[in-house]
């Protein structure tokens, strides 16, 4: 099923690059993912061999829900990427969630089926200002997220305040999804690779989808061809900001309690996850999927260290440069085909 | 391009928008500062802003270059931190300054030339290269000391925290002299003038003999030399090379050459704005930080004004371009 759509929204993403043969262009992006896939599995073989702990399977699980939650926020971080922009504000945008729907629950306000979506929504409200300032403003990405970073991570802070800088998170609906496991799957887990498979049906056989890769390749044609393309730009950032929602509330879940620096520089390994996954910056390129095993190679590596006891500032120093390795494998790549 | 009607005027409202803007926002926060603070408006605490914002002032310079160049540097405040500390350990260990001095600058210099040479003959986007450098060598400012600072003293501290130097503080003299270094470079040198053409379009540029990858590499070798400075600075001041130091610079730094008025696609933009964008975050750093709230209050406030400021500074180019569709405005890509 997929495979029928995939060429066609591929091919509108890159033409402007190359003229392309269906047939090529399918070798090539399967040559690309199975790259990726080859990577994982040498970090595999040389982690188990250096560390037997690195293959038990609870190490796995461990892994897997480390990974779920800048995974998740890097769903709308990969969407707003392909289209040339970057979202420096969802780790705030997290907090923020986080803070109005426990601040909602525990002072009764609000029971949790309401104070959920009402977190969700103030999240997406925040991708919602970023893509208005960049779209309708024009101001550059960076900038504009730059901004709302620091702005909604001190109004989040200020509400915690109230509280006195701290939310205790005892919801059931929320611990469950976080700390439960399903058989040998954790909830998280599950959750992850449920959002992954619907976006993947979203950006790969939706019309929104391929309007998407079209405006990232190419954001003047496209305009040019009738899409609504300050439409479509300001609701990826509004997805954006919803992403960066869930993966709040299913942060502080894990960590069963709200503090003013959950999420920061969560952005970081979210925009690492994203170029690992081989999402050109300039937009039109990349996978959603690859940017599953892109947050699944960073995990993989922060693991292993964790595992060789190697110390937090010096795993967050090779976090730095596996994304400059990352996007160097990635030039070399393409320079050779 | 679509002309509407009243073209004129709306290019001259546009006009004295960008010209005048900020510095009618600048005026409107002396003045409600002011009013809140009576110690706000004092030489005292002008020459206190300046001092308190020293490494802003002078990390923008090199930032002005990279943005004219249509280029971004995230990495400008975590260098400051791991040259401060590398250079703090130095005078540590061999009680010598001029060596400290030295092996700061090679620190500061090696990381602008790395990602100078990653981005210009690697061809990686300047957002990702620099966003790397920025965690990587924060990681390693953190890791070697352990997360604490590492305190020293040196005749260099006692000089430089002296008020009394021809009347000025020694700090307020070096932030003069990077302007003035700044302003000629990017005035009267082939570097400024490439700077500009870069920003503008990198491809004609090549194609007039400039060689576009070593100028991008210079560039980015300009910034890190601002950085160094700002290092001696930061470090001196605190007496101290401290890992969790300046956090947060290179953003402030890029906002202030930004909402000082130089285009954030590159190409446009000058020394005097960069003050301008500068002293504008200053006051704002200093006059929030005078009252006495709290830090998630700062921010709010910081960021709701930071954000006011950039969509005026835009709102006011697109008048002045008085028409172009949105498409026009495509995010910067380095």
């Amino acid at each position: 099923m997929r495979n029928q759509s995939e060429p066609l929204s591929h091919s509108i993403g890159t033409t402007h690059k190359k003229a392309g043969y269906c047939g090529r262009e399918r070798l090539g992006t399967l040559l690309d993912s199975y790259g990726i896939l080859v990577i994982i599995l040498v970090l595999g073989v040389v982690f188990a061999a250096t560390a037997p702990r690195f293959l038990l399977p609870q190490n796995i699980a461990n892994i897997l829900k480390q990974i779920s939650v800048v995974a998740i926020m890097a769903i709308g971080m990969f969407m707003v990427i392909l289209l040339g922009g970057i979202d420096l504000s969802v780790g705030s945008s997290a907090l923020l969630s986080a803070v109005v729907t426990m601040y909602l629950i525990n002072h009764n306000y609000a029971p949790e089926t309401v104070a959920i979506p009402i977190g969700l929504l103030a999240a997406a409200a925040v991708g919602f200002i970023n893509g208005f300032m960049v779209e309708s403003a024009g101001i550059s990405p960076i900038i504009v997220t730059l901004g709302t970073m620091i702005a909604v991570r001190g109004l989040a802070q200020t509400i915690l305040w109230i509280d006195n800088s701290w939310l205790w998170v005892k919801d059931p609906a929320l611990l469950f999804l976080a700390q439960k496991n399903f058989g040998f799957l954790p909830v998280l887990v599950v959750l992850m690779v449920f959002l992954y498979a619907l976006f993947m049906v979203i950006l790969n056989q939706t019309r929104f989808g391929r309007y998407l890769y079209a405006i990232g390749g190419n954001q003047r044609a496209t305009y040019l061809c009738g899409i609504p393309v300050v439409r479509f730009k300001t609701l990826a950032y509004t997805l954006s900001g919803l992403m960066a929602g869930v993966g709040g509330l299913v942060l502080v879940a894990r960590l069963s309690a709200v503090s003013p620096a959950v999420g920061n520089n969560i952005q970081f390994d979210v925009i690492t996850a994203v170029v690992l996954g081989g999402a050109s910056l300039s937009g039109g390129e990349g996978r959603i999927e690859k940017t599953l095993l892109g947050a699944l190679i960073a995990g993989m590596i922060i693991n292993y260290l964790t595992i060789k006891g190697i110390p937090g500032p010096y795993q967050s120093a090779v976090n730095g440069m596996i994304i400059l390795g990352a996007v160097i494998l990635d030039k070399l790549s393409k320079a050779r085909s | 391009m679509r002309y509407s009607g009243n073209h004129v005027s709306r290019q001259r409202v546009g006009h004295i928008m960008q010209v005048y803007g900020l510095l009618m926002m600048g005026v409107v926060l002396v003045v409600v500062f002011a009013a809140l603070n009576k110690d706000f408006l004092t030489f005292v605490n002008l020459e206190t802003i300046l001092e308190q914002n020293a490494a802003l002032a002078i990390v923008s310079v090199g930032v002005t270059f990279t943005i004219i160049a249509g280029m971004f540097d995230l990495s400008t405040g975590s260098v400051v931190a791991l040259a401060s500390v590398v250079m703090a350990l130095v005078v540590q260990n061999s009680q010598s300054m001029v060596m400290a001095l030295f092996v700061a600058a090679t620190v500061a210099l090696a990381c602008g030339l790395l990602n100078g040479f990653l981005l210009s003959y690697g061809g990686i986007n300047s957002v990702i290269v620099t966003l790397a450098a920025m965690i990587w060598s924060r990681g390693i400012a953190l890791g070697v000391t352990k997360g604490d600072s590492v305190p020293f003293a040196s005749p260099l501290v006692d000089f430089m925290n002296a008020r009394s130097v021809l009347g000025l503080s020694p700090i307020v003299l070096v932030i003069g002299f990077s302007y003035v270094l700044g302003w000629f470079a990017l005035g009267h040198t082939r570097l400024g003038r490439y700077a500009f053409a870069l920003g503008r379009d990198v491809e004609a540029t090549k194609q007039a003999g400039v060689n576009t990858d070593l100028y991008k590499l210079l560039i980015f070798m300009t910034s890190a030399f601002f950085v160094w400075l700002a290092t001696v600075v930061t470090a001196t001041r605190m007496s101290a090379g401290v890992p969790n130091a300046v956090y947060g610079l290179e953003f402030d730094a890029i906002v202030a050459v930004i909402i000082g008025g130089s285009s954030m696609t590159g190409g446009e933009g000058s020394i005097i704005k960069t003050i301008v964008g500068v002293l504008f975050i200053s006051v704002l750093n200093n006059g929030l930080s005078t009252m006495g709230m709290r830090d998630s209050a700062f921010y709010l406030y910081k960021g709701a004004i930071i954000l006011v400021a950039l969509f005026f500074e835009v709102m006011s180019r697109q008048v002045l371009r008085s028409g172009g569709t949105h498409v026009a405005a495509v995010g910067a890509k380095g």
